[in-house]
C-alpha cells in the first residue's frame, strides 16, 4: 500500500465523522416515517413506495457502516419489508404490514430519542476473540485500585471514595485480573512496581490492554520519576502519572475527568477566505466533522464577524486582495479579547521561510494546500482543543474548575444585559460555607480544599447548563440563574443546601459536615450589575447574621 | 507486481463516500475518484485510468453491474479488476457478479479500518 496515515489521525478523524453522523440519524429517521406517512395515504403512488425503499435502503447500509448498528438492523428490517412486496397489491401489502413497519418506526424513534447511547461506537466493537473485560459494563463510577503497598491501598481507598467513587482495591496482580473478568472499571490506579519487578504495573497493563478492544483508562502512581518509567506508561497508554506521595486533589482532578465524559460544545470555526470555494469546501469538511463554522470572505469584515461568532479558532488564506492574512493576524492579535484564539494559515505557499514569519507573528500552524481534509479535522481539532484549553485555565479557578472572579462578574454583565434585552426575569446568588475557618484548622486545609471541591461538584452536577457557577475566592460562591425569578432562585438554592449537608467529609479517618448561607438579589428588582451584587452580598449578610444555614431574599 | 494506486470508486451515498474515503485514502494511502452513479464513471474513467473498478451495486442513474458492462466495452478497461460493494450477499448473487467478471465481492457494512486491506488482498491475489 501506498504512503500510510497516522493512527491517532484516522481516530480522531473516525470519531468527528461518527459524530457529524449521528446528528443526521434523527432527520433520516424522520424522512423514513414522512415516507411511511405518505405512502399510508397514497397507496397507489409508485413514487411513495420508491422513496420509503431508498430511504430505507440508504439508512440502513450507512448507519450499519458508522457502527449504528441498531439503527442500520431496524432500518434494514424496513427495507426488506418493503422490498418483498414491490411487485404486489400495495393497499393490501399496506394494510399486512402496517403494525410491522409502525413497530419499526417506533423503535427507531426511541433509538434516536435515547441518544443514541446504548449504540455501539464503532471504535468500540468487540473484538472478534474472546477478550477479558469487554464483555464486563465498564462502571461509571468504578475505580481499581491496585498496589502491593498495604497502607498507601487503604489512605488512598478511603480519599477516593470520599469524592463519592466506588473503589475496589487489590493488592496484587493476578486478584486485578480475575477481577477484570466480571467487570471492567471506569478508571485504572496501578502501581508501577511490585516487589522486586520495576516496571511490573506498566507490563501487566499492556499485557491485558493487548487482549482488548480498547484499553484500560490507566492511571499510573509511583515512586520513580526517571523518564523511560513515564515513557513506558505512555506506551501502554498511560493516561497520567502521579509520583509518591500522590497528590490526591490531582488525582481526584484525573478521575474527575476521565469520569464525567461529558459532551464538549462543538467547535466553532471562522473561515477567512477570499476564495468562495476555498472556504465554501473548508466548512463543508469542518461541518461535516460536528464544528460549527462561520465563512469571511471580505477579510475586512472579519471583526464584525468574530464579534457576533467568538470562536475557537480561526483559518486563515494568507494572500488574500485587500490585505494579507498576516496583516491581518496582527490586527487580531492587538485585541485583548481575541489574543488567544488560535490562528492556522492555509495557503498554496510551500516557502518555509514565509512559513516561519507567520508563525512570528502569531500564527499557530501552518497548513499548504490542497490540505487534505481529514487532515484539516485533526490539525482543527488538536488546535481547538488547545485553545480552549488555554482559556480554560485563565478563566476558571484552578482548584473547583468554576469561573474566577473576573469571569463570574463578567458573566454577569452579559446575562443582566440579555435578561433586560428579553425582558426575562435573573437572579443572582451568593453564598458562604459557614465556619470555613474552623474546617481548615481543624481538618487541615487538603480537606478544606476537598469540601470546596465538593460543594463545586454538587452544584454542577445538579444546576442546568445555562446556569452560572462561580468562585469569588475564598469559601465565596456565586450563581447567576438566568431566566428564574427570585421565589424559583430560592427553592433551588434551598435544595441544594440541604443536599450540601448530607455529604460527609473525610479527614484523617474523621467524618465532618458542613453548611452554607446564602443571599439572592433579582433582576428586575434590581437592574445594575453591581448593585445585584451588593444586594446579594447584604442579604448573605443577613442569612449569617440569622443564625446561618439558610437562604435569604434581598428584600424579604 | 505493479503496486495498487489509483481506485475508481462509484457509490451514491456521501455519508459512505466519506467513511470510504477515510478508509481507502487515509488508512490505505490509495489514490481514489470517487463517482456518485455509474454514469459518473463512465464519464471519469479515461481521465483518471484506474487500476481497480469499486463500485456499489445499488445507485441510481446506472448501477454498478450496468456500468461495469458499459466499461468492459471499452478496450482499455476489458480487463481491469473490479469489486462489487453490497448488502446483499446471497450466495448466489455473488455468483452472478463474478459471472458478469467481478474478481471479488466485498460485504457491507464494511470496517473502515480494514477495507484498504481487503482492498489490498484481493489485488495480490489477482496480480500476484
Amino acid at each position: 500500500m501506498g504512503g500510510n496515515g497516522g493512527k491517532p489521525d484516522i481516530q480522531v478523524a473516525l470519531a468527528a465523522l461518527k459524530k457529524g453522523f449521528a446528528k443526521k440519524i434523527p432527520d433520516k429517521v424522520e424522512e423514513i416515517h414522512q415516507d411511511w406517512v405518505r405512502l399510508k395515504s397514497l397507496p397507489e403512488d409508485p413514487d411513495a413506495f420508491q422513496l420509503l425503499h431508498m430511504h430505507s435502503h440508504t439508512l440502513a447500509g450507512t448507519a450499519a457502516t458508522y457502527g449504528f448498528d441498531e439503527v442500520g438492523k431496524l432500518a434494514r428490517e424496513i427495507e426488506i419489508t418493503v422490498q418483498d412486496t414491490l411487485t404486489e397489491d400495495r393497499a393490501a401489502w399496506i394494510d399486512a404490514a402496517l403494525d410491522h413497519v409502525d413497530t419499526l418506526l417506533e423503535k427507531l424513534h426511541s433509538v434516536v430519542q435515547g441518544g443514541l447511547e446504548h449504540e455501539q461506537p464503532m471504535e468500540q466493537r468487540p473484538a472478534e476473540s474472546f477478550s477479558p473485560g469487554t464483555n464486563g459494563e465498564a462502571w461509571g463510577r468504578l475505580i481499581y485500585l491496585v498496589d502491593d503497598d498495604l497502607d498507601f491501598l487503604t489512605t488512598m481507598k478511603m480519599q477516593i471514595q470520599a469524592f463519592g467513587y466506588d473503589v475496589k482495591a487489590f493488592i496484587d496482580l493476578d486478584g486485578f485480573s480475575e477481577a477484570l473478568k466480571d467487570q471492567s472499571p471506569a478508571v485504572v490506579i496501578m502501581d508501577v512496581m511490585f516487589g522486586d519487578h520495576p516496571n511490573a504495573g506498566i507490563e501487566h497493563i499492556k499485557q491485558i490492554n493487548a487482549g482488548r478492544e480498547q484499553p484500560l483508562n490507566t492511571i499510573f502512581v509511583t515512586g520513580s520519576q526517571d523518564v523511560l518509567t513515564r515513557l513506558d506508561a505512555v506506551r501502554a497508554n498511560g493516561l497520567a502519572y502521579f509520583p509518591k506521595p500522590v497528590l490526591v486533589d490531582h488525582l481526584i482532578d484525573e478521575l474527575d475527568r476521565l469520569t464525567h465524559k461529558i459532551e464538549e460544545e462543538p467547535f466553532r470555526v471562522v473561515i477567512v477566505d477570499d476564495s468562495q470555494e476555498q472556504s465554501a469546501f473548508a466548512a463543508l469538511t469542518l461541518r461535516q466533522a460536528g464544528m460549527e463554522t462561520r465563512e469571511a470572505n471580505d477579510p475586512l469584515q472579519l471583526l464584525n464577524v468574530l464579534a457576533e461568532f467568538p470562536p475557537d479558532l480561526i483559518l486563515m488564506d494568507i494572500y488574500m486582495p485587500d490585505c494579507s492574512g498576516l496583516e491581518l493576524s496582527k490586527v487580531i492579535r492587538q485585541m485583548e479579547a481575541y489574543v488567544s484564539i488560535p490562528i492556522v494559515f492555509l495557503s498554496a505557499e510551500h516557502d518555509l521561510k514565509k512559513q516561519q514569519g507567520a508563525m512570528r507573528i502569531g500564527g499557530d500552524d501552518f497548513l499548504s494546500k490542497p490540505v487534505d481534509p481529514w487532515f484539516l479535522v485533526s490539525a482543527v481539532t488538536s488546535r481547538a482543543q488547545r485553545g480552549r484549553m488555554i482559556r480554560r485555565l485563565a478563566e476558571t479557578d484552578g482548584l473547583t474548575g468554576l469561573l474566577n472572579h473576573t469571569k463570574s462578574k463578567e458573566r454577569l454583565e452579559a446575562e443582566l444585559a440579555r435578561a433586560k434585552r428579553e425582558k426575562t426575569p435573573l437572579s443572582f446568588a451568593m453564598l458562604d460555607i459557614d465556619h470555613f475557618k474552623h474546617v481548615n484548622d481543624t481538618h487541615g486545609h487538603p480537606a478544606g480544599d476537598r469540601v470546596l471541591k465538593s460543594l463545586a461538584n454538587l452544584f454542577k452536577q445538579r444546576l442546568r447548563q445555562y446556569d452560572t457557577v462561580g468562585r469569588y475566592g475564598g469559601e465565596e460562591f456565586v450563581v447567576i440563574f438566568p431566566n428564574t425569578d427570585k421565589a424559583t432562585a430560592k427553592q433551588i438554592m434551598d435544595q441544594l443546601r440541604v443536599s450540601f449537608n448530607a455529604i460527609s467529609h473525610f479527614s484523617e479517618g474523621e467524618s465532618f459536615c458542613c453548611q452554607f448561607s446564602c443571599g439572592i438579589a433579582a433582576f428586575p428588582d434590581v437592574d445594575n450589575g453591581t448593585i445585584l451584587n451588593d444586594e446579594a452580598d447584604r442579604a448573605l449578610y443577613v442569612a449569617k447574621e440569622g443564625g446561618r444555614n439558610r437562604v435569604v431574599v434581598a428584600g424579604e | 507486481m505493479q503496486a495498487l494506486e489509483r481506485i475508481l470508486y462509484a457509490e451514491d451515498e456521501p455519508d459512505i463516500q466519506q467513511i470510504a474515503s477515510l478508509a481507502l485514502e487515509v488508512v490505505g494511502g490509495f489514490s481514489l475518484k470517487i463517482c456518485e452513479s455509474g454514469l459518473v464513471a463512465l464519464a471519469e474513467i479515461e481521465a483518471f485510468k484506474p487500476q481497480l473498478l469499486l463500485f456499489d451495486v445499488m445507485m441510481p442513474d446506472m448501477d454498478g453491474p450496468t456500468a461495469l458492462e458499459k466499461i468492459r466495452e471499452m478496450e482499455a478497461y476489458r480487463d481491469t479488476p473490479a469489486v462489487f460493494m453490497t448488502a446483499k450477499v446471497q450466495p448466489n448473487e455473488v455468483q452472478r457478479y463474478l459471472d458478469m467478471g467481478a474478481v471479488d465481492v466485498i460485504a457491507k457494512p464494511f470496517d473502515p479500518m480494514t477495507l484498504a486491506s481487503q482492498i489490498q488482498t484481493i489485488w495480490e491475489r489477482i496480480e500476484g
